[in-house]
């Protein structure tokens, strides 16, 4: 009574295809912060600009600014990951579990100081430049990515680890295998978060002299210089959609398949 | 340690001692589940041999203990005393990892990992094992063959583009990766349809007739465990098992007013059911082959006082019947006759099949007799519905004196 089962076929398809239009609509954002961002960079070419906002919003300056900023969300992404994501990992073993709020509680800490408050304070003792300021965006961003990271491991199926250890996977690779692809994109919902919550906060570390645009912004309220702070608000809110995209792309191709 | 001794030291060793493929038997000794924070035990002093290449059903009452009896068999749960022999070979002195990847494991809804396509789900034990690339390819696509999916059409599939019928068959695949001796089996079948769960029980008796591996089958569905056990065990509260015996035993001889209520009534139609074709005694037809001389077979025919003679290809398939009547004045031999269109046989039936099933095709072909055939389709019999009524009549018979010898057995003394 052997019978080979064909499977509709029609279902394969139906999940591979994308809705009509949507390749062009993931080159809207990109397009839109270019736009928007050659007319802020035009505006201040062809502007007249006395020299208090000329000299802070001179193109190298604003380049240099911009380079500063990608470095301090960059740099405190990456650490917080490297906290974040092994952390969630070994609070989420089953022999850990009892850590579970405890970990959470005092993430929860970082994330409900105010980001000023938190940069203020490092400042205070620790000092200002750059690397104070990376702290206080660690601190303060550390916990979605850990949460995200808890969250997605806890939501694997428990029958499908049972199945995994049942047929004699190692916990190693029950881990790596199947726990951690299956939490990929909770994960990477975190990861995003972070990412784009850590360019705007790190705006604020333009006032411990941390560089980035943030100083552009602070430049324009200590001078009274509208332009100059609305320009360097405007950089900042490009910079963030961009990297929201991005992180979107990245989302999208590590997705696993199947799902 | 391993040693180079003949006997081997792990179900590892055992499983991958030359072209052993059958069962072997698992011995639960004195076995004891205590959970910290319940009262009493999960499984309460629970001895129970499984025989080898036997399928043996744990059936009772959810929270009975029986899922937990059966983790304790591949380690996922630790009892906390008694021993646990799988070949004869102690369950604690190998590593758990290791001995399960020698043990099938079959859950509910199968429990695929739905970002591996159905090839890579199948793999993963090979690939522990460290095997070759081709070989587990190769693997792998005998494995889908086995449980019925032409592999060029599933192989690159992932679980979610499958029918819970289609995953479970995966599912299946991949415990028999290894070719282990020992299969556990997890409710396998309880979230499918009624007709896909027929089907897949169906499709487990042909496999475990080709396979004979020793699988240890949890469920609480009774029909499920009738069809399913060359044995069953009741069991009750702690995993103390009420009565363990073949499904005819049990039916014909419940142990006591627990066994009787679980199993519930209707036994003689549930005996029917579960009573396969090859265990009934068949007609025999006169046997011919295409090579045969006709006058030879018209001889045979008319010693045995017979009509009809069954004709059999070279590995014993039956072809068609051919009557007395086609072989009048015929010369030659039988392959030379043109079989009529109603000679060819629409209906044969497996030995493995019901007595019930076997009444659905009597009543449904145009013959009033259909062959039965075993492995490899080999012709081994036919069957009328006289069979049937005859073996109906022997089972009632046999329940009848049971029945007595019971009722004698609890009112000593008192002539019946």
């Amino acid at each position: 009574m052997s019978t080979t089962v064909t499977a509709p076929r029609g279902q394969e398809k139906q999940q591979q295809e994308a809705p009509i239009g949507s390749r062009w609509r993931v080159l809207l954002t990109p397009l839109a912060v270019l736009l928007v961002g050659a007319a802020t960079i035009g505006y201040t070419r062809f502007a007249e600009l006395d020299s208090t906002e000329a000299r802070s919003l001179s193109l190298g300056f604003l380049a240099d600014k911009l380079w500063e900023h990608i470095g301090l969300t960059t740099i405190s992404t990456v650490l917080v990951l490297a906290i974040a994501l092994p952390l969630g990992v070994l609070v989420s073993r089953r022999w850990m579990r009892w850590s579970t709020p405890a970990v959470l509680g005092i993430a929860n800490v970082g994330q409900a100081t105010p980001p000023v408050g938190a940069i203020v304070l490092l400042a205070a003792t620790v000092g200002i430049g750059f690397w104070p300021a990376i702290i206080a965006l660690v601190v303060y961003s550390v916990l979605p990515a850990l949460r995200n990271t808890m969250v997605g491991l806890q939501q694997v199926d428990a029958a499908l680890i049972d199945a995994a250890r049942g047929i004699g996977m190692p916990a190693w690779r029950v881990l790596a295998k199947i726990e951690l692809p299956l939490a990929v994109p909770v994960i990477l919902a975190g990861i995003r978060t972070t990412l784009v919550l850590n360019v705007g906060v790190a705006a604020l570390a333009g006032f411990i002299g941390a560089g980035g645009l943030g100083e552009i912004v602070v430049a324009g309220v200590n001078t009274s210089r509208p332009v100059t702070l609305l320009v360097g608000s405007i950089l900042i809110a490009l910079l963030a959609l961009l990297v929201d995209w991005i992180a979107g792309l990245v989302t999208k191709a590590l997705q696993p398949k199947g799902l | 340690m391993p040693e180079s001794t003949e006997t081997p030291q792990s179900l590892a060793e055992l499983a991958a001692d030359g072209e052993r493929t059958g069962g072997v038997p698992i011995e639960l000794i004195d076995v004891v589940k205590r959970f910290s924070g319940t009262k009493g035990a999960a499984v309460d002093d629970l001895t129970m041999t499984i025989p080898a290449g036997e399928i043996v059903v744990l059936l009772g009452p959810s929270g009975c203990g029986k899922t937990t009896t059966m983790r304790m068999i591949n380690r996922l749960i630790e009892p906390t005393s008694g021993r646990i022999l799988i070949g004869g070979l102690d369950a604690r002195a190998q590593k758990p990892d290791e001995l399960r990847r020698h043990i099938g494991y079959v859950i509910q809804q199968a429990g695929l990992f739905p970002h591996l396509t159905v090839g890579s789900n199948i793999a993963q034990v090979p690939q522990m094992l460290g095997w070759e690339k081709d070989r587990i390819s190769a693997r792998v696509d005998e494995l889908l063959e086995l449980v019925g999916l032409a592999p060029d059409e599933f192989r690159d599939r992932y679980p979610r583009q499958l029918s819970g019928g289609q995953q479970q068959r995966v599912g299946v695949a991949r415990a028999l990766a290894a070719d282990p001796p020992v299969m556990l089996m997890d409710e396998p079948f309880g979230a499918l349809d009624p007709i896909t769960r027929e089907n897949l029980q169906d499709e487990l008796l042909r496999l475990q007739d080709e396979l004979s591996k020793t699988i240890v089958f949890v469920t609480h569905d009774v029909d499920e465990a009738l069809k399913l056990g060359d044995r069953i065990a009741i069991l009750g509260t702690g995993s103390k098992i009420v009565q363990y015996a073949t499904a005819e035993e049990i039916l014909t001889n419940p142990a006591d007013s627990y066994v009787e209520q679980f199993i519930g009534g209707e036994s003689a139609m549930k005996l029917l059911k579960l009573t396969r074709v090859s265990d009934v005694a068949l007609e025999q037809a006169v046997r011919a082959t295409e090579a045969d001389s006709a006058a030879d077979v018209r001889r045979k025919l008319e010693e045995a006082e017979s009509d009809w003679v069954i004709v059999l290809d070279a590995q014993d398939r039956p072809l068609r019947w051919e009557s007395l009547a086609d072989l009048e004045g015929a010369t030659g031999t039988i392959g030379d006759l043109t079989a009529g269109e109603d000679d060819l046989f629409d209906t044969v039936i497996s030995g493995r099949a019901t007595l019930q099933e076997a009444v659905e095709a009597l009543l449904n072909a145009e013959a009033e007799v259909v062959p039965v055939v075993g492995r490899r389709r080999r012709y081994v019999g036919a069957v009328t519905l006289s069979t049937v009524q005859q073996a109906i009549a022997e089972i009632k018979e046999r329940e009848r004196r049971q029945r007595k010898q019971r009722a004698a057995e609890a009112q000593p003394g008192v002539a019946v």
